[in-house]
């Protein structure tokens, strides 16, 4: 061994020496002996080497791509957004196409060439609401935001906003002028509700995690109001100016009428119950026209368009805080408290399809009624330590 | 590893750190989240992914596991498991680009590289330069495949079984890629003494 070659270096030097660096960057026993070997006959050397070690521990990185604690720090945040949500669809997803477990359907396809000139997609108002950026479901509180993109935060639980000639009350308490740009939105998060009455009198109650899309004031022509979520309508009557009711599938035609829709975008199935009066429901882009009477339910899922029989009331109770359901899948019913109380609820597979009648009272405390849900079928549940909450098959 | 560590000015034990993870605490996730995300992002960097595509990576890996079955059997097989789902994805999303963009089919659909930084604190401007080519150099000898085998058994401190699985190949021969790599870094040493260049 050369280490004469060594004498004289610096600890900086060593650096240099690819014999050093294979043996800083593998510490193979062979050279880890060979380097002690020389330390062992030379004390100037072992110091040297010594300081030659340290060096190269403090100075040497290898793929040092860092990143600053405030980086992970938002990716941390940031991670648990995306959880967050995966926890709300999965809930969601594991929601099974439920026009396969109902009983009877009535499939009805009235083809009318007529009033099919625009899909539900093309009206001005379908068009702004859908470039709207995605809302936030999982906020704190009910936002209306106004045409020259003002936000008004609504914190009560039951928001309710009334449109007059004199402007915008919310609780009444005047909050702002009517505005002359086009639309307004509301934006109703989990665990909250709001209504809107509109000028002509027209009455919306918006249920937990919705988005509305509306005019401040409405044309003289029509009444044109656009939903992503689940809206309960009791529409003033006006002959000279049609309400439409517009979800990215569905239209809506209303001439005075009391009826529930629902249109999630994040679900499967729309659905609009009609309670009285009379709707015609064209979706987007086919040849399909429903006209409902009181007390049909008409459901369309993935372009499939059924209509049954039902006590029409019961899918306007959630106005008053009720809930009653008929032969429903669980999942269903969970996604429904989920939306309500703005609490995750997780279901697994098994427990998810069982098919549950029943009433419910939406005052309760969610803890309450999965208790009673539970007792009913042969399920059992858990509050998780995320504050969620689980249901198992027993 | 060390047993017992810093973390946000406080000690912690990290077995114990690691049964809480796996018990689901959420704490403990985020230590571990913490812990590990810069080596994944240095390793997917590494790989030649782009900063963006690793991060978001990175968040579906971690995302998935707070959903799944927590089957580790101990922090360091966490941390394998961890860089093997990263490589895996990163290869998966880059090979679809591939497809795109139409590269040629020789190319490798991740390289690995090594890239050399020496920290200026304590050694002067022409020393680091000369110590930074110098390394550069030796580790020129080894292939990518090279580079990765000694990054993720030197760098990264993984077992060979685990190198193995993440580079595809028997555990036999990622001892053999690795010894491979050390006599390459040994080799020509004769040579060198004579023929030095740079």
């Amino acid at each position: 061994m050369q280490h004469h070659k060594y004498s004289g270096y610096r600890a900086v030097d060593f650096l240099q020496d690819e014999d050093f660096l294979r043996w800083q960057i593998c510490q193979t026993e062979e050279d880890a002996s060979y380097w002690r070997a020389l330390a062992s006959e030379d004390s100037v050397l072992r110091a040297v080497l010594a300081e030659a070690v340290d060096l190269y521990k403090e100075s040497v990185r290898f793929n040092d791509y860092r990143l600053s604690p405030s980086e992970i720090d938002a990716g941390l945040h940031s991670l648990h957004a995306a959880i967050e949500k995966r926890s709300l669809a999965k809930s969601r997803r594991s929601f099974v196409r439920w026009t396969i477990a109902a009983a009877c359907l009535l499939a009805i396809a009235i083809v009318t060439p007529l009033l099919l000139r625009h899909s539900s997609n093309d009206a001005d108002i379908s068009r702004f609401a859908q470039q709207l950026p995605a809302a936030d479901f999982t906020a704190q509180d009910t936002r209306l935001v106004l045409g020259d993109a003002r936000i008004i935060s609504l914190t009560s639980s039951e928001s309710l906003l009334r449109y007059r000639a004199d402007g915008i009350h919310v609780d009444d308490r005047r909050v702002a002028e009517r505005g002359a740009s086009p639309y307004n939105h509301l934006i109703t998060p989990y665990g909250k509700r709001s209504k809107i009455i509109f000028d002509d009198g027209t009455e919306a109650w918006v249920n937990a995690g919705s988005k509305l899309v509306y005019p401040a004031q409405f044309a003289t022509d029509k009444r044109e109001i656009y939903i992503d979520g689940e809206v309960y309508l009791d529409v003033a009557r006006d002959q000279q100016r049609p309400f439409i009711v517009r979800t990215s599938k569905l239209s809506v035609h209303v001439l005075g009428t009391k009826f529930n829709v629902s249109a999630h975008e994040r679900d499967d199935e729309n659905t609009v119950a009609l309670l009285s009066g009379s709707v015609r429901i064209t979706s987007g882009g086919e040849r399909n026209t429903v006209v409902l009477k009181p007390d049909q339910l008409y459901s369309h899922t993935e372009g499939r368009v059924s209509v049954r029989q039902v006590d029409a009331s019961n899918y306007s109770l959630w106005t008053q805080g009720l809930y009653h359901f008929a032969s429903e899948p669980l999942e269903r019913i969970l996604a429904r408290l989920e939306r309500h109380y703005g609490i995750p609820i997780h279901c697994d597979a098994g427990a998810a399809k069982l098919s549950c009648s029943g009433k419910l009272d939406l005052k309760d405390n969610l803890h309450t009624l999965l208790s009673d849900l539970t007792r009913a079928l042969s399920v059992t549940y858990k509050l998780n330590s995320d504050g969620s909450y689980s249901i198992h098959q027993s | 590893m060390d047993k017992i560590v810093r973390f946000n000015g406080s000690l912690i034990d990290k077995d114990q750190m690691f049964a809480r993870f796996l018990a689901n605490c959420d704490e403990a996730f985020s230590y571990f989240y913490t812990i590990f995300m810069p080596d994944l992002f240095a390793y997917g960097i590494s790989l030649g992914a782009d900063e963006e595509i690793v991060k978001d990576s990175i968040q579906d890996i971690f995302v998935n596991i707070h959903f799944a079955e927590k089957n580790f059997h101990s922090v360091e097989h966490l941390k394998f498991f961890l860089l093997k789902s990263l490589k895996n994805k990163l290869y998966n999303i880059y090979s679809s680009k591939r497809v795109r963009t139409a590269a040629a089919i020789t190319d490798d659909v991740l390289n690995f590289s090594i890239t050399t930084t020496v920290l200026d604190s304590i050694i002067d401007h022409e020393d680091r330069m000369a110590i930074q080519r110098k390394i550069d150099y030796l580790l020129s000898k080894l292939t990518s495949r090279q580079k990765e085998g000694i990054y993720l058994r030197y760098i990264q401190e993984l077992e060979y079984s685990e190198i193995a699985e993440i580079l595809g190949m028997s555990p036999t021969s990622a001892r053999k890629l690795i010894s491979r790599s050390l006599k390459r870094l040994r080799a020509d040493q004769q040579l060198i003494l004579i023929q030095l260049l740079y």
